[in-house]
């Protein structure tokens, strides 16, 4: 395990981080929506997770770039898919007839998710081995 | 370049590439869902018009409606008179001391109150109205107003008063001024401190008048708070306190704090001689409780109700002021002393309340406390039965004069400001030589109207019935008010002690009486009917119990005034009467159809059982809520939820469960019968007959694809069909009058515009120079004026003004019941009293109808509460139900020719409205005849659930005949989110790779396909349309572009990608060649 760490960057660190945050948030958006399921979308749910495990997976196997270009890719999918779904109801608030606030689930589940992605993103762009890699 | 830039560089390219090409798929997609709307926010047609002239024959007249207009300007103008027409008849004088009104023009005044402004227009939501050319307070107090040359230029005129210029600066203008939504509600005016210390406070002494104009606001979406204060899961949606609501007690509907201390300071002020008078305007839909204005620490002279007065009921108002013109509105509801003392407020879901039952949970639902819609847990007990507003207020006062027993206590004055039908005039009126003759199944009324006063003036003579209330109805469980009013009649301008009959044609029909328990109908019970002239509601008791003999003396004060009994006609029913068993309309039989609709006759009810107001227990039945320890406590009725209504609320939209295969043959579709919609309008102006087998030849030239499409497709607008040349229709709000510029074809408009303007085809200089359509005043001052006419001339305005905009559909009028003034959406509904709103919907309908603009009258039914407005579960006797409020669509319908309906989005039971078969089929179609489409509300909200969980599938009620049309633009074919989980494509024939075996449902589409298209050719929608006319699909710009875009960045993303990879493969294979 020391010898496994030894070899990684701060990048690593920053993919277990982003990797965590991307299952809490699917867990926070699961918990927001439960009870709505109409504003659930089970695939941004189940991506984001998979995001996560698989660059961890990939992270272990050494293959940490693929790991991070996938937690990417996958915390993408799911703000899509999270807009896709969700955007009737900001149209809603936007109109302002039946609701004129945002309300806490959706606020939250729109910060972890973004929150999420960006940290993803920038996280691609982060040594995650110590050994350099090009020269 | 280093590598390891490089590669930095190609990851940033493919990140910033990637990112931009998966958001404009996802906007794809989202614009695809919603093509209309997008395509109509870029100002095109998806749909593009060309006619196709033939080489030989003459030219066709394509213009099937007649206007009584030459230009756009016209039509403006005629809006404005119009509206002032309908402001000065409809504003209500309430109180006039002392001949404190009229005032001298010219007068010096003073301006407070939080309107002043602050002008209350229209409402928001459906009932908002365009305010870009209207005049306010102010403008019209200086003399503002408009002229025929340029009816959008205000012209400036003498002035009406001259307004404190440094009072007006410097606190009418900061005043916050009042605001609400569904979150928040603030009256926002300052406080008399405040007032006093501003520069111009001190020169009141100079200006005679102090003029307070207060509002309250309305609208769509919310209703009123009646406090600030609830109780978690006892009535409240999330025990929250409604935020900055500045109320007294946090009721809206009362003066709030600084409003009393301003007129306590004019009060003030006006002993110590330095103002010499207050009126006051009450410029709201929703009147305030009005206990205060004979309370003599307040001072007020004079006080008018003004409605909102839509873009120039200013001007009409000011002219009352000063006398110009006479005031001649009666109230069109009950002006309550006291809200506490309106025993509907107990079990009404103001902005704060929300009656959920308790163990709603026991079932799997959910309280959405974030949306404040909870589509399955909420409901509301219409406890009051038939006593409503002044049904009630007059009842039980006859009841406590001839001192019936458990009538309770008692002060009518207490309770009533002022009665329903209540108005004063300049001039005072005298009724006289009262006849009633009955001819066949009319009775013909005459009442001699005397001016006994100075001024020249009209009055509204107001009739109502009194039916017996004997030992059959107590057995059968009818309940009966003291009177009721059954019809009514406007004078002319009547000069000094002239004298004019008025003469009313009184429609037998009204007499019966809905009998669920007896005879399960509509029928006219043996015994004595009094028909009774009168002034108000209130006089009609007086003059009711006077022919009964009682007087004040002989009830030791109880009867507050001498009745006149030669305003009463009487006449008896020997034996039961069944003529009205049947349908005027369509001669067919009326039964009962909603006994799921009374808790006590619903078969899922349970251990449920509601009491309902009885005239024989009113100290037993009524509660009445009370304020204590800083909270309103509403008595509302609880009850519980049962396994039955679980299941029915969740199997009604379950397509799954609703849905069966048959072996119904499916239509034909795509046939290449040759025909246009066109050819259904025959030369003399009449149409094909809608049961005519022509039709089906018609519909065979449908295709499946047309056909999901125009189902899916009703947001504000009925699609276009290339098949047969059916255009596509405009359709909007609302209420309160059309809502549009004229402009071109589409472009603008709330959701897709103008389809088809008169304006823009005979090529009008003024079409897109922003001239728009009329503001009128909220329908409560419609329905005030008690004048048929004015509504006609209202009706054909809004007619007038689709055909010159281009739209051939107005979602409105509102018929639903003002059922207590803290409805949000009072602004949009005429009356407490559903007779009073249907005839005088009727021939506004009946006009709007007759320029070719289809009305679709909303929100039919029971859609009296807003904050739980979705879903909520309303239980009602059904006596109560068809004569308090099916009443006005079925007088709209029948008598006012419109054509379509919106059902609302409430429930009937447990049934929602737009699921229900029995209201739609037996209610809407058997008995009043309604030939056209029965159309959702804002379908999204019901069956996408934007607001709580979805509760209506779209499919279901089209297969079941309760909807044709959702009100909603779904893509193509959007899932139902309800149970079923399922598109139309599901249940497609085989020969369009569907599984087959759904006859039914593909008739039922094709049923609903044809109401919508018999309504679209009935309409000014074909108007420009000959039978050399054809439309084409087109590919509109922006499809190109975005198509365009997706296409190149999909390329770039590619191509980085291409470029990453490559170069990975070639720094791989020169390392490892190393």
């Amino acid at each position: 395990m020391k010898g496994f760490l030894a070899k990684k960057n701060f990048g690593f660190y920053v993919t277990l981080g982003v990797a965590l945050l991307a299952i809490v948030t699917a867990l926070v958006y699961y918990l927001n929506y439960a009870n709505l399921q109409r504003f659930l979308s089970w695939p941004a749910v189940w991506v984001l997770v998979g995001g996560a495990v698989g660059a961890l997976l990939l992270s272990i196997v050494h293959l940490d770039e693929l790991g991070t270009a996938l937690l990417a890719v996958c915390s993408l999918v799911a703000l899509l898919l999270f807009i896709k779904i969700i955007y009737n109801y900001v149209v809603v608030v936007l109109v302002g007839i039946d609701l004129n606030t945002f309300d806490a689930a959706f606020l939250s589940s729109t910060v972890l998710l973004v929150l999420t992605f960006i940290g993803s993103l920038v996280n691609v762009f982060l040594p995650q081995k110590k050994a350099q890699e090009d020269k | 370049m280093k590598t390891k830039t490089r590669r930095t560089l190609q990851k940033a390219l493919i990140a910033f590439f990637a990112i931009v090409f998966a958001f404009l798929l996802l906007a794809t997609e989202i614009a695809y869902e919603n093509k209309s709307m997008v395509t109509g926010f870029f100002g095109v047609e998806d749909f593009i018009q060309y006619e196709i002239i033939e080489e030989e024959g003459e030219e066709k007249n394509t213009e099937y409606f007649e206007s009584q207009y030459n230009n756009i300007r016209e039509v403006v103008y005629g809006g404005y008179q119009i509206q002032l027409e309908e402001q000065v008849e409809g504003t209500v004088l309430l109180k006039n001391d002392n001949n404190a009104l009229p005032l001298t023009k010219g007068s010096k005044v003073s301006l407070f109150g939080n309107a002043a402004n602050s002008t209350f227009f229209g409402a928001s939501g459906s009932g908002g109205i365009n305010t870009s050319n209207s005049i306010s307070w102010e403008q019209a107090f200086n003399g503002q107003y408009y002229g025929p040359e340029d009816p959008k230029a205000k012209l400036d005129g003498d002035d009406y008063f001259v307004i404190n210029p440094d009072l007006f600066a410097n606190y009418n203008k900061k005043a916050t001024g009042a605001s609400s939504s569904t979150t928040s509600v603030r009256i926002g005016d300052w406080s008399w401190e405040q007032i006093q210390a501003v520069n111009g406070y001190s020169a009141i002494e100079e200006y005679d008048t102090a003029i307070m104009i207060i509002k309250r606001t309305g609208g769509e979406g919310y209703d009123l708070p009646a406090t600030s204060t609830t109780t978690k899961r006892m009535y409240s949606i999330d025990g929250t306190s409604t935020s900055s609501n500045d109320g007294t007690n946090g009721d809206y509907l009362q003066l709030s704090p600084n409003e009393v201390s301003v007129l306590k300071g004019l009060k003030a002020e006006k002993d110590a001689g330095r103002v010499n008078k207050i009126v006051l305007i009450l410029n709201m839909a929703s009147p305030i409780q009005l206990n205060f204005l004979d309370d003599a620490s307040y001072g007020v002279d004079a006080c008018l109700w003004t409605g909102s007065v839509g873009e120039y009921g200013t001007v009409a108002v000011t002219k009352l002021l000063v006398g110009e013109e006479n005031f001649s509105g009666g109230a069109s509801m009950t002006l309550w002393a006291d809200n506490l003392n309106n025993p509907v407020n107990s079990n009404f879901s103001d902005q704060n309340y929300y009656f959920q039952y308790e163990n709603y949970e026991d079932f799997g639902f959910n309280e959405m406390t974030s949306s404040y819609q909870s589509t399955f847990t909420s409901y509301m007990v219409y406890q009051e039965g038939m006593y409503l507003g002044y049904k009630y207020t007059e009842t039980r006062y006859e009841d406590y004069v001839m001192g019936v027993q458990k009538v309770g206590d008692y002060n009518y004055n207490e309770v009533v400001a002022y009665p329903f039908g209540y108005g004063m005039s300049y001039t005072t009126f005298e009724f006289s030589n009262f006849k009633v003759a009955k001819n066949g199944r009319t009775y013909e009324v005459s009442v001699d109207v005397k001016n006994t006063g100075n001024k020249a003036g009209k009055t509204p003579v107001q009739i109502y019935i009194a039916k017996p209330y004997g030992e059959y109805e107590r057995a059968n469980q009818i309940q009966v008010p003291s009177v009721q009013l059954i019809d009514f009649g406007k004078s002319g301008v009547i000069q000094p002690n002239d004298t004019e009959t008025v003469k009313i044609n009184v429609d037998e029909k009204y007499f019966a009486t809905y009998d669920t328990f007896g005879a399960g109908t509509y029928v006219i019970t043996p015994g004595s009917y009094q028909l009774i002239a009168a002034a108000n509601a209130h006089d009609a008791v007086n003059n009711l119990l006077a022919y009964k003999n009682f007087t004040p003396a002989s009830t030791s004060g109880r009867m507050d005034a001498t009745g006149d009994k030669s305003l009463v006609a009487n006449f008896n029913y020997a034996s039961m009467d069944r003529t009205y068993s049947y349908s005027t309309a369509t001669g067919n039989l009326i039964q009962n159809s909603f006994e799921f609709a009374d808790i006590n006759t619903y078969e899922g009810r349970g251990n449920n059982q509601v009491t309902y107001y009885s005239r024989d227990d009113w100290q037993g039945t009524v509660k009445l809520s009370t304020y204590s320890s800083g909270r309103l406590n509403k008595p509302y009725v609880e009850l519980t939820m049962t396994q039955e209504m679980a299941n029915e609320l969740r199997d009604q939209m379950d397509a799954e469960k609703v849905i069966q295969q048959d072996e119904l043959a499916y239509p034909t579709y795509g046939a290449q019968n040759g025909l246009q919609l066109i050819d259904f309008m025959h030369e003399d102006g009449t149409y094909e007959d809608y049961d005519s087998m022509l039709w089906d030849k018609l519909l065979d030239q449908l295709t499946w694809d047309e056909t999901v499409t125009l189902l899916s497709q009703g947001r504000h607008k009925t699609e276009s069909l290339t098949s047969i040349t059916k255009p596509g229709t405009g359709d909007e709000n609302g209420p309160n009058g059309q809502s549009h510029n004229y402009n071109t074809p589409s472009g603008s408009g709330n959701y897709n515009g103008p389809k088809n303007p008169y304006g823009h085809r005979i090529g009008d200089p003024d079409v897109g120079k922003g001239y728009s359509t009329t503001g009128f005043s909220s329908n409560g001052v419609l329905a005030s004026t008690f004048n048929k006419e004015i509504a006609e001339k209202v009706g054909k305005q809004i007619g007038e003004e689709g055909l010159w905009g281009g739209t051939a559909g107005l979602l409105g009028t509102g018929l639903n019941i003002q059922r207590t003034p803290y409805s949000g959406r009072t602004a949009e509904y005429y009356s407490e009293d559903a007779m009073l709103s249907g005839l005088i919907a009727a021939p506004e309908t009946a006009a709007t109808e007759s320029m070719g603009v289809h009305c679709y009258i909303k929100h039919c039914a029971m859609n009296e509460s807003e904050t739980a407005r979705h879903g909520v579960q309303l239980w009602i006797t059904e006596q109560a139900m068809r004569e308090n409020y099916f009443r006005a669509f079925e007088i709209a319908i029948e008598e006012g020719n419109a054509f379509n309906v919106m059902t609302s989005f409430s429930r009937i039971g447990v049934w929602a409205v737009a699921n229900s078969v029995p209201f739609a089929q037996d209610f809407l179609r058997s008995e009043c005849g309604l030939p056209g489409i029965i159309e959702t509300d804002a379908a999204g909200d019901m069956t996408d659930g934007a607001h709580g969980e979805a509760y209506v599938s779209r499919i279901c009620n089209v297969y079941t005949g309760a909807t044709d049309l959702n009100e909603y633009n779904y893509s193509r074919d959007f899932l139902d989110y309800t149970n079923g989980k399922v598109k139309y494509d599901d249940f497609a024939p085989t020969s369009e790779g569907g599984p087959g075996g759904y006859g039914l449902l593909a008739q039922r589409m094709r049923e609903s396909a044809k109401r919508i298209i018999y309504a679209t050719l009935t309409s000014n929608a074909m108007c420009g349309y000959s039978s050399n006319t054809r439309i084409e699909k087109i590919m509109v710009p922006w499809e190109y572009t975005v198509q365009a875009l997706n296409i190149t960045f999909g390329t770039l993303t590619g191509l980085a990608t291409l470029w990453l990879v490559a170069d990975v493969i070639v720094t791989a294979t020169k390392k490892k060649n190393k």
